[in-house]
């Protein structure tokens, strides 16, 4: 049987291919749960952040004393979350209409993405050290209440050290999860945009 | 928002859904084939042509007609053919559940059914770049109109176009071989 003859029963089959679309109204619908999902999605997190500090500022015994150090951290925070939404979801977008530079785009976003998770892993590192080296000066200075005995202190680095390992772990976890995604996202690109010019807009 | 904005914003989002009735109208089945070539479970298929039908009722808005309404709606598929691709590890090519349509139907001969789960498997058994090209050269879209929907050349198109027909073909020879 030739090529061409082939390709006309191909297509005759293909098309054989039918069923009901999707219900228009039911899509409507749950775009528009999907978006106030999102809302209050994001919303909850602004308040719960909001809360930490404040909860945190409170439960200092000398709430001036987080002023210095708030002043560093929330331009951080606010600088990183920036940066995140910049480089993930955002201000990114595809230079043309195109299936390949949708690819692209979401190649480009995942890479980021890995980039800002082994961020996230030194910058825990760097934490936990500056933690470590700046503790023993914490329990010599005398703040610490020591007076609820030895246990209840072990008892609470014992909580750290978990604590830590945890978020280590999971951390290890997203960069290897988002590795996997960057290794299959990259098979895709390389399949669709192959010979073609990458185009991404910033 | 004035009661003249609200009116106005009203209407456009009542001319919108009309719009998107009247697309998944015209392109409905297009899309449950298009959401085939990516997913082979039948669960798997609902999803993503629920996921697609999202996307074109997302990007609806921002669509102004610089490109033909068909080419607007695959494209759309195939973008959400692919992440759904790249979110499996694996590659789906397992059968059509039997209660899939246009399978086992009266009026067809069960060599018929064969052929064509052996097509469709054949489909899913391509690499996404090749399997996009050959979905949408089997839709009936042009060279011209697949390289707006792939961002390729028509040339390029027809490169590929025959490279995925012959691929498809050893594939389905090779099936036939093995069966």
């Amino acid at each position: 049987m030739k090529l061409d003859d082939d390709w006309g029963e191909w297509a005759a089959d293909y098309r054989h291919a039918t069923g009901p679309g999707p219900d228009a109204a039911e899509i409507v619908e749950k775009a528009r749960r999907g978006t106030t999902k999102q809302v209050a999605k994001l919303a909850l997190e602004i308040v719960a952040s909001l809360f930490a500090i404040v909860v945190l500022a409170v439960l200092s015994a000398k709430v001036e004393r987080m002023w210095p150090l708030a002043s560093l951290v929330i331009p951080g925070v606010m600088l990183s979350l920036g940066y995140s939404i910049h480089a993930r979801r955002g201000t990114w977008s595809a230079a043309a209409q195109t299936v390949s530079a949708f690819v692209e785009l979401e190649w480009r976003r995942q890479r980021v993405e890995l980039t800002l998770l082994r961020v996230g892993q030194v910058s825990f590192i760097v934490f936990v050290t500056g933690f470590s080296i700046w503790l023993p000066y914490f329990l010599a200075s005398g703040r610490e209440r020591l007076d609820d005995g030895p246990w209840f202190l072990i008892a609470r680095l014992c909580f750290a050290v978990l604590s830590l390992g945890a978020t280590w772990l999971y951390l290890g976890h997203k960069v290897r999860r988002s590795r996997d995604k960057l290794a299959r996202l990259e098979r895709v690109r390389r399949s669709v945009t192959d010979g073609v010019e990458p185009q991404v807009a910033l | 928002m004035s009661a003249l904005t609200r009116e106005m914003t009203m209407a456009e989002d009542a001319e919108l859904r009309t719009r998107f009735a009247e697309l998944m109208g015209r392109h409905g089945a297009g899309l449950r084939r298009v959401a085939r070539a990516y997913a082979a479970r039948t669960d798997e298929t609902e999803d993503l042509l629920q996921e697609i039908a999202l996307g074109v009722w997302r990007a609806l808005p921002s669509f102004r007609g610089d490109c033909t309404e068909r080419t607007f709606v695959f494209r759309v598929a195939h973008n959400r053919g692919l992440t759904f691709v790249e979110r499996r590890k694996h590659l789906a090519t397992e059968a059509l559940d039997p209660e899939e349509p246009g399978v086992g139907s009266p009026e067809e001969t069960l060599g018929d059914a064969r052929r064509r789960e052996g097509l469709w498997r054949g489909i899913r058994a391509m690499p996404p770049g090749a399997r996009a090209v050959l979905t949408l050269a089997l839709e009936g879209l042009s060279h011209a109109e697949i390289g707006e929907v792939l961002g390729l050349t028509a040339n390029n198109v027809g490169v590929r176009l025959s490279r995925a027909r012959a691929e498809l073909r050893d594939w389905l020879t090779d099936q036939r071989r093995s069966t």
